[in-house]
């Protein structure tokens, strides 16, 4: 290597460019990424390590028995209005649905009527009541058979409510909100509260005819009734 | 973006055209190819940054006025020429027969021993395309047999023509990108690469917003998140998602978004606009194969096989369509291409950008998995197995490694799960029934039968179907044309001839690393999921018409291999015009998304002004609606309201009473004719039941209008009596 030649310093000058340009584009793009420092390669390999990953998404927690807590005590104008819990779930565009599975022998007659509360006033809190049926017989979701309009409230806290007729013995409902959005909704880590709850404690948060996904336990400010 | 933004960035423009200065880039003589393809490349550049201007539409329609005028007779031509051939068919064998015949006697007479590589390929051509004409004609006995005979003689020219000296080293013996004398040396090959894309991309984007007419609420997912970026409410969350990409609904790619967005702030929010970033992906994609082919075979093949994909009328539409298809596409060659220039062309820059590729190709259709797994595959091969391999490229491995680690480190990015999620981990021919019903139990017995049907459904598409349509998710539809496939097919006889030279193995390893696991999907699925392995197809095809040049040459000399050039030339252009043909003359209805099209088309069409009401035909579809009411700031050009169906009469009855224009425009499958009749006639509307251009009814509209307002009829019935 020649210290003096052209060649170098042209060398050493194009390089210096492209580190200035690299520092100038790490500086613009950063913001647009995650803060949280602890998605990077090296933990990655640090996971690798452990036995039990911790902290684990929604979408990846399928396999993890049902925890059974005991609900936190709820305020006593909560629960007059009806509500199992007041926490709020921000749902940050993870995920765009949700539904459980009505409790074999719980569904009593054809006409359903479902009641879910708005985490939030407005579109922030607001929801399509759904529900799916299993028409192949596996257990799981595979059939939408009804949907709401877009439902909203004007303030926290309230339930709006969806009927309709099925004759599917296996049913799930639940609610599925717009993508894009950081739509609100109101979630308790668990089992559901009570002795004998309507709902099975996992909730399915992909349904698309070829595939379904689960998560959970968890549960949500949701009723169902069979008025026939 | 500030003032330090700018002025750091001209200081580093600045520190590198002062590098390249001092190098001498500007002025010594050896530099002097290298300064010419600059000046092609930015002018290339140029032609490029207008033609996306002119094609978004925000500077008049004057780009596809005066393309139009080139590529609407060319696409006549090739009709012309579709129904010219198979009526001379006859003639045209005779012909090709006898200039064969010619050739080879030439040859013979002229060089003797070297013809017998030309003798052979000339014998492939003539019997696998006269197989292809039978088979087309349904004769598949005799088709089948000449096919077979095709491919033989192809197999045994690739064994005749293998270099018979002791083998060169790896990187000498690959990619023949200079050859002295050759047409092809010097300025030619770039100025016809740059000839390539520019064509490319006039296909590509040339009337973009309106063929073809589907449009689906997928598209509309990236317009959303790239109008929230734009807005500053981007979601850094979609980086630490390591779930592969599908196309809409969930797991958006940030990356495809971002780029949607930059296409939005430069050309304004638009259909066209958002089309054009696939097309910047797909124009990409044409000049990465020309990359990879080079670097495997020189420029002939590479200039060949690019000019294939720019052509076809599958690559032209997936290019055209604002999912992430077209990226995934290029970004798997942009790996492909970097793999092979650091593993045969020493390049350390090449494994720090194939690392930053790595990293961030998690983030597109699943895919683009395959690359990564196929990168890492090579190169555990190339350090076992090839001598010399790790001494010489251990920098470049440790720095790709060390890139992968730091872009995860500084930007917080999951990069190893994104790169290594769970490869083949659920493929869906395992959750099929016999009757392709999903079940959630793996049956790898029950699925074996399905792989052989996928298998059976991708030979009869590109063999016999010949059936192409605009929708990407077609049932297994896989439109090559009628004479890719059969120079497919002696590509791979001629490449198995050649089995000992590593880019035919790399080549042919490519293509099946790319085909096949695609079979384990569903047939709709598959035809999309095997779009990385085109470009390999469009290489072996290109094969026979490359190694007719080059034995040609070697046979009968320059006078010989020009005239053979001047008859490959002719016979791709006639194959692009009838390719061109073939995707903008397509009549085939693209489902329920064309119908949503022209639904909204109606839509955007009525008289602006007044009040409107939309019955639209799903809660999906007002996705579609609502990004084609936005202008190009992304803001709503018009004031409308989503109802519902039972929201109609009323809204009916307070519209023929006001003075106010008011417009109810329902789906069909919303309101029944008989029902939109009775409301006109009571409230005095006037019922408009729109068309497509397949006959099909697009919806009903009830227009009220003060000027035009028919009186109500007293005893109309009322509406549910």
């Amino acid at each position: 290597m020649k210290f003096f030649s052209r060649r170098f310093w042209g060398n050493a000058l194009i390089a210096l460019g492209i580190a200035l340009f690299l520092a100038v584009a790490y500086d613009s793009i950063s913001p647009l990424f995650p803060t949280d420092p602890g998605g990077g390669a090296l933990t990655w390999v640090e996971n690798l390590f452990k036995k039990s990953p911790e902290g684990q998404d929604d979408a990846q927690d399928s396999r993890r028995p049902p925890e059974r807590r005991a609900p936190r005590a709820m305020p006593a104008n909560a629960a007059a209005q009806g509500l199992l819990t007041l926490n709020v779930h921000n749902t940050k565009d993870n995920y765009h649905l949700w539904v459980w599975r009505v409790k074999p022998g719980k569904k009593t007659g054809e006409k359903v009527t479902v009641e879910i509360a708005h985490a939030a006033p407005g579109e922030e809190g607001g929801f399509y009541i759904i529900a799916f049926a299993d028409r192949n017989g596996d257990g799981n979701p595979d059939r939408e058979i009804a949907r709401s309009e877009f439902l909203t409230s004007e303030e926290a806290g309230k339930y709006s409510s969806f009927s309709f007729n099925c004759p599917d013995r296996v049913i799930f409902v639940g609610c599925t909100w717009p993508g894009s959005k950081n739509t609100r909704v109101y979630r308790g880590s668990g089992g559901w509260p009570g002795s004998d709850p309507d709902f099975d404690d996992r909730f399915f948060h992909v349904v698309n005819g070829f595939e379904t996904q689960s998560a959970g336990p968890a549960y949500t400010n949701l009723k169902v009734a069979f008025p026939d | 973006m500030g003032t330090e933004f700018n002025i750091l960035s001209l200081m580093a423009a600045g520190a590198i055209l002062a590098g390249v200065a001092l190098k001498g880039v500007f002025t010594l003589p050896r530099y002097r190819i290298t300064r010419r393809k600059t000046i092609l490349a930015l002018a290339v550049l140029a032609l490029l940054a207008a033609g996306f201007l002119g094609a978004s539409g925000g500077v008049g329609d004057a780009f596809n006025r005066n393309l139009g005028t080139v590529l609407e007779p060319w696409g006549k031509a090739g009709r012309q020429l579709g129904e010219w051939v198979p009526a001379h068919a006859s003639l045209l064998r005779q012909v090709g027969l006898l200039l064969a015949g010619a050739a080879g006697l030439w040859g013979l007479v002229k060089s003797r021993r070297k013809a017998f590589p030309l003798i052979l390929l000339l014998l492939a051509l003539v019997f696998g395309l006269t197989g292809a004409v039978l088979l087309s004609q349904w004769n598949f006995t005799w088709g089948q047999i000449l096919l077979a005979l095709g491919f033989a003689y192809a197999l045994a020219a690739g064994i005749v023509s293998a270099p018979k000296r002791r083998r060169a080293p790896m990187e000498k013996a690959l990619g023949k990108p200079n050859i002295p004398g050759s047409p092809l040396a010097g300025m030619t090959g770039p100025v016809l690469l740059a000839l390539i894309v520019l064509l490319a991309f006039a296909l590509r984007a040339w009337q973009i917003g309106d063929i073809s007419l589907r449009f689906d609420h997928y598209e509309t997912d990236y317009s959303r998140q790239a109008l929230n970026i734009l807005q500053g409410r981007h979601n850094p969350r979609l980086w630490t998602s390591t779930i592969w990409r599908g196309l809409g609904h969930y797991n958006f790619s940030p990356v495809y978004s971002y780029c949607v967005a930059f296409f939005f702030r430069t050309l304004g929010v638009s259909l066209a606009s958002l089309r054009l970033t696939a097309v910047a992906y797909g124009t990409a994609s044409v000049l990465l194969a020309y990359g990879i082919f080079n670097i495997l075979f020189g420029r002939r093949l590479g200039l060949l096989s690019a000019f294939l994909m720019a052509v076809s009328p599958l690559a032209i539409n997936y290019s055209r369509i604002g999912l992430l298809l077209a990226s995934t596409q290029t970004v798997s060659l942009l790996v492909t291409f970097l793999l092979l220039r650091s593993l045969l062309q020493r390049s350390v820059t090449s494994y720090v950008l194939l690392g930053i590729s790595c990293a961030f190709a998690g983030y597109f259709y699943s895919p683009a998995k395959y690359p990564i797994l196929l990168s890492a595959f090579l190169v555990v091969l190339f350090i076992f197995f090839h001598r010399g391999y790790l001494r010489r490229a251990w920098v470049g491995l440790i720095l790709a490694g060390l890139v992968i680690v730091l872009i995860g480190e500084m930007l917080h990015i999951p990069v190893g799960e994104i790169m290594a999620p769970k490869f083949a981990g659920y493929e869906s021919v395992w959750h099929r029934t016999r009757g392709h019903h999903y079940t959630p139990q793996a049956d790898y017995v029950r699925g074996a039968p399905l792989v052989w049907e996928n298998f059976q459904l991708l030979v009869r598409s590109f063999f016999y179907d010949r059936k192409f349509n605009y929708d990407p998710w077609p049932r297994g539809n896989l439109f090559f044309g009628p004479v890719i496939p059969v120079l497919t097919l002696l590509g791979i006889g001629f490449s198995l001839g050649r089995l000992k030279s590593i880019n035919y193995r790399l080549l042919l390893f490519f293509l099946a690393a790319f085909l096949i696991p695609n079979l384990l999907s569903r047939p709709p699925v598959m035809v999309r999921r095997m779009m990385v392995s085109w470009p390999f197809i469009f290489c072996l095809a290109a094969i026979p018409l490359s190694q007719l040049i080059g034995q040609g040459r070697r046979a009968l000399g320059r006078g010989g291999s020009t005239m053979l050039a001047a008859l490959v030339i002719l016979g791709l252009g006639a194959h692009a015009s009838f390719n061109w043909h073939v995707f903008l003359h397509s009549r085939e209805h693209a489902g329920r998304w064309e119908d949503e099209r022209h639904f909204d088309d109606y839509l955007l069409n009525l008289e602006a002004g007044g009040r409107l009401y939309v019955v639209p035909i799903s809660d999906l579809s007002r996705k579609t609606i609502e990004f084609r009411f936005l202008d190009r700031e992304g803001r709503p050009n018009r004031q409308y309201r989503f109802i519902r169906a039972e929201e109609i009469a009323p809204l009916a009855r307070e519209l023929g009473q006001g003075r106010e224009r008011g417009v109810i425009f329902t789906a069909t499958g919303k309101a029944s004719l008989p029902v939109m009749r009775r409301l006109a006639r009571e409230t005095g509307g006037r019922l408009e039941k729109p068309v497509d251009p397949h006959g099909r009814r697009i919806g009903y509209a009830l227009i009220y209008s003060p000027e035009e307002t028919v009186t109500p009829q007293a005893d109309a019935a009322h509406p549910g009596q």
